[in-house]
């Protein structure tokens, strides 16, 4: 009685030919160029956030900061608690926004792409239609000024963007593309109701699409400014974008009316810098833990074997 | 389902038609209750406690929000009434907060804003009969030149600032540098002095730029090489910013020449090219966006050709004598190499009374208080004594602590409009610097007669759009001196404007200029 045993997969040495260690050779040297031109421009900021202004004026941008200086990020942290207030509030925004707009969508996508919804070309070409045809800007901001009432309220900063017809299309099709109906026939024999569906079986094969709006939606709200400066006029509620316009406008504001002077000088070209920092650091650092949801919902099918 | 189509389109159509008479149903409203007001004989009825809505433009002050309830004690004290003072960053909310109606009694509003177009549209109501029965005081402190030069199709609609503010260019030099050197002194009347400076420079300050010009963006009038603002210094022009390359002469108003087309124009250039090829500035200009003033500070800049106003200038001198005691900054301000100084129009700056208003009476109480009680002015434009400023023994403003970080800066609330000359506190250092240079315009001054004219591009919009694209794409390179042959080039830029509708746009608005000169019977 002799088993033959397969051989454990280890042991299996795939041979490197010479042609393929140049591909390798070739293709890493692409990447690690390209990686670099990606970070040659944030190096160049964060660089940039931390040189003194006036050498930054004089010798211009440079890798590693010539002269350095913080005082950039101590003009913008000058008064921690608005800063960071503001921080807060666009945090919330942020989390309840894109939490909200994400289940309002993937609900909103799922129905329309359900056969047995009658209506649904009609509310599809409805959410088409006000992608041509809106009804302009002031009666825009009308309807939400004066009938919903959400002049400094949180809710402007929400509200308005939480969903979009090109969000909710994309949802959609990402729902029909990736979620067989047999899955949801063989889930209705099984006697699941609607809502059980959709929320144990077609939410979790949805997660890349989730993640790619939720990306969008986050983004969104993240660099929201445009709201802010409409509905809001009370400074503690403005959101991050909003809050860092305004420090550097008021400050231009302060210099150029002549009640700054000497030494306090503003710095102008740095601080811009510093606020790129501060605003993109925390996208940065999140997109990494974003990012597996893109390669393994890509990766995974719903319909096994 | 075609027919719920239908049925879904007209509604839609419906809604939003309806949205848009919301706003204008509204308006007239307001208007003929403010109508019925304003004829009526009583004054100052304030038994009624109100809510009044104040908005000015820029975004609030950290400490807006004290100050602006401190405001509200003193309206409750004085007028009965609470204050609500809001702050509009930008022209889109004006916009906004006009054409939908929403409740406000006091605006600041602006020629650069629109004014003339909102007031023809009926957005604010007329004050002719209004200030007069309500506050008598508010109506003589106004010069009859004020209130005529703010009329728009006949009425009032504004009140503006009596202050009067000069904002010329000016060529900006070191004098330090000039004095080491020995160089003759600057005089905008002899170039060769201003040639002879910037000569010197690229002779014997390595480390410094002689000039660095870029290209500027004028809004719809598309991009121009800030050469253009130097030459305000030889034109006896209504105003260099006369669109479209036209010139009207301040002195013959009438008279409205095709400037680019003339002899004079192309001297000019050729003159810049003169410079360019000298080396004054650098062949990357075009594409150059570092600010002027940041590089000149720095020290790596050795002049200005067009450096912005009085109290930019008394600014600058009051920053460089802590940051570089050792220098010395020359201004000469266009306005005195042609002896003709015009103040900001009466509607630079103002104040006007929405059409939505429910208070319009208790509104001009509000702006008279604002602008003629020493108390209220105080506290509107420098904020809380003590907190934000203190007057010092000579009677200059002083900002308590270090002032860019102060809660409310001096004139922080934008309250431009109501600037009362009787009222207003310098800075210690540039009080000296402005009331001389004032005092010297003051000397050559004469009325503003171009800023108050708003042209209505709706018959020519297209083809604005088209001659500002041509314009930013040949006319920069021209006025830099960075092409081969001038001649050639504003021939070719020429051509293509007129391509883009050039004739018609100049038409256009040379006659609405003309019907304008009419109205205002500036003719003579």
């Amino acid at each position: 009685m002799t088993i033959t045993h397969a051989k454990p997969a280890a042991a299996v040495k795939i041979r490197r030919t010479p042609s393929q260690l140049a591909f390798n050779l070739i293709a890493y040297t692409i990447i690690l160029l390209l990686s670099i031109f990606c970070l040659f421009p944030l190096v160049m900021i964060v660089s940039g956030s931390f040189t003194e202004n006036d050498t930054l004026l004089r010798e211009g941008y440079r890798l590693i900061p010539s002269r350095f200086s913080t005082a950039s990020y101590r003009e913008l942290f000058k008064y921690p608690d608005s800063i960071l207030r503001a921080y807060g509030t666009t945090i919330v925004c942020t989390v309840v926004g894109t939490a909200l707009g994400l289940l309002i969508i993937s609900m909103t996508g799922y129905v329309l792409q359900r056969k047995d919804f009658k209506y649904r070309n009609v509310f599809s070409f409805l959410i088409y239609f006000t992608t041509i045809f809106g009804g302009g800007m002031v009666p825009w901001y009308i309807m939400l000024s004066k009938y919903l009432h959400m002049n400094n309220t949180f809710a402007a900063r929400v509200f308005p963007i939480l969903m979009s017809s090109f969000l909710i299309i994309l949802m959609r099709t990402f729902i029909s593309s990736s979620c067989p109906v047999e899955i949801i026939e063989s889930a209705k024999i099984d006697s699941a109701g609607d809502f059980r569906i959709f929320w144990n079986i077609v939410l979790p094969i949805i997660g890349p699409g989730l993640a790619t709006v939720g990306l969008f939606l986050a983004l969104s709200y993240w660099n929201e400014w445009y709201l802010t400066s409409l509905f809001i006029t009370k400074r503690d509620m403005y959101s991050l974008q909003y809050y860092l316009y305004d420090l550097l406008n008021s400050a231009k504001f302060a210099q150029e009316m002549g009640i700054a002077t000497g030494a306090e000088k503003l710095p102008s070209e740095s601080i811009k810098m510093a606020m790129v920092v501060i605003v993109t650091g925390p996208m940065i650092l999140l997109y990494p833990f974003v990012q597996k949801y893109f390669v393994t919902g890509i990766a995974i099918g719903s319909v096994k074997g | 389902m075609k027919k719920a189509l239908c049925a879904l389109l007209i509604s839609i159509l419906a809604v939003s038609s309806f949205a848009g008479c919301g706003g204008g149903t509204g308006g007239s409203d307001g208007g003929s209750s403010g109508g019925t007001e304003t004829s009526g004989t009583v004054s100052a009825d304030t038994s009624e406690k109100v809510h009044l809505v104040m908005w000015t433009s820029g975004t609030a002050s950290r400490d807006h929000e004290k100050v602006a309830e401190e405001l509200s004690k003193l309206a409750e004290r004085d007028l009965n009434a609470t204050l609500e003072w809001n702050r509009y960053p930008d022209i889109q909310k004006l916009n906004l907060l006009l054409t939908s109606g929403e409740k406000i009694d006091l605006i600041y509003t602006a020629n650069y804003q629109n004014y003339a177009v909102y007031a023809a549209k009926g957005a604010f109501n007329p004050l002719d009969e209004l200030i007069p029965a309500v506050s008598p005081a508010l109506d003589e402190y106004v010069s009859d030149e004020m209130w005529d030069a703010t009329r728009v199709e006949g009425s009032i609609y504004m009140v503006p600032c009596m202050w009067p503010e000069y904002v010329p260019y000016g060529f900006l030099w070191r004098e330090d540098l000039r004095k080491k050197y020995d160089l003759p002194e600057i005089d905008l009347n002899d170039l060769s002095t201003v040639e002879a400076y910037l000569d010197c420079i690229m002779e014997n300050e390595p480390g410094m730029k002689p000039l660095a010009e870029i290209v500027s963006s004028y809004g719809s009038l598309g991009s121009h090489f800030t050469t253009w603002e130097f030459l305000d210094y030889k034109y006896t022009w209504a105003d260099f910013r006369v669109p479209y390359g036209l010139y009207i002469d301040y002195y013959d108003p009438t008279n409205v020449i095709n400037w680019w087309e003339t002899e004079d124009f192309a001297e000019d250039m050729r003159l810049f090219k003169s410079w360019a090829d000298k080396g004054y500035w650098s062949k990357s200009s075009l594409a150059n966006t570092e600010a002027k003033q940041d590089q000149f500070e720095a020290g790596t800049l050795a002049a200005d050709l067009a450096f912005n106003s009085p109290s930019g200038y008394a600014n600058l001198v009051a920053r460089i004598e802590v940051s570089h005691p050792d220098w010395e900054v020359g201004w000469y301000p266009f306005y005195r190499a042609k002896q003709l100084a015009t103040p900001n129009h009466a509607t630079q700056n103002g104040m006007s009374i929405p059409i939505s208003s429910d208070n319009p009476e208790r509104a001009v109480m509000l702006l008279e208080k604002l602008t003629l009680d020493e108390e209220w002015y105080d506290l509107s434009q420098y904020g809380i004594e003590g907190e934000h400023y203190t007057r010092t023994e000579d009677g200059y403003y002083e900002s308590v602590g270090e002032a860019s970080a102060s809660g409310f800066a001096r004139e922080a609330g934008n309250l431009w409009c109501t600037r009362n000359t009787e009222f207003m506190l310098y800075p210690e250092t540039t009080a000296t610097i402005l009331t001389d240079l004032n005092a010297e315009f003051d000397t050559y001054a004469h009325p503003n007669i171009w800023t108050g004219f708003s042209e209505d591009t709706e018959p020519y919009q297209t083809e604005k759009a088209a001659l500002a694209n041509v314009i930013t794409q040949y006319l920069p390179a021209i006025q830099a001196g960075l092409v081969d042959d001038i001649d050639a080039s504003i021939d070719e830029f020429l051509e293509k404007a007129e391509e883009a509708g050039f004739s018609k746009v100049r038409e256009e608005y040379t006659n609405q200029w003309l019907a304008y000169v009419e109205e205002m019977g500036l003719a003579e």
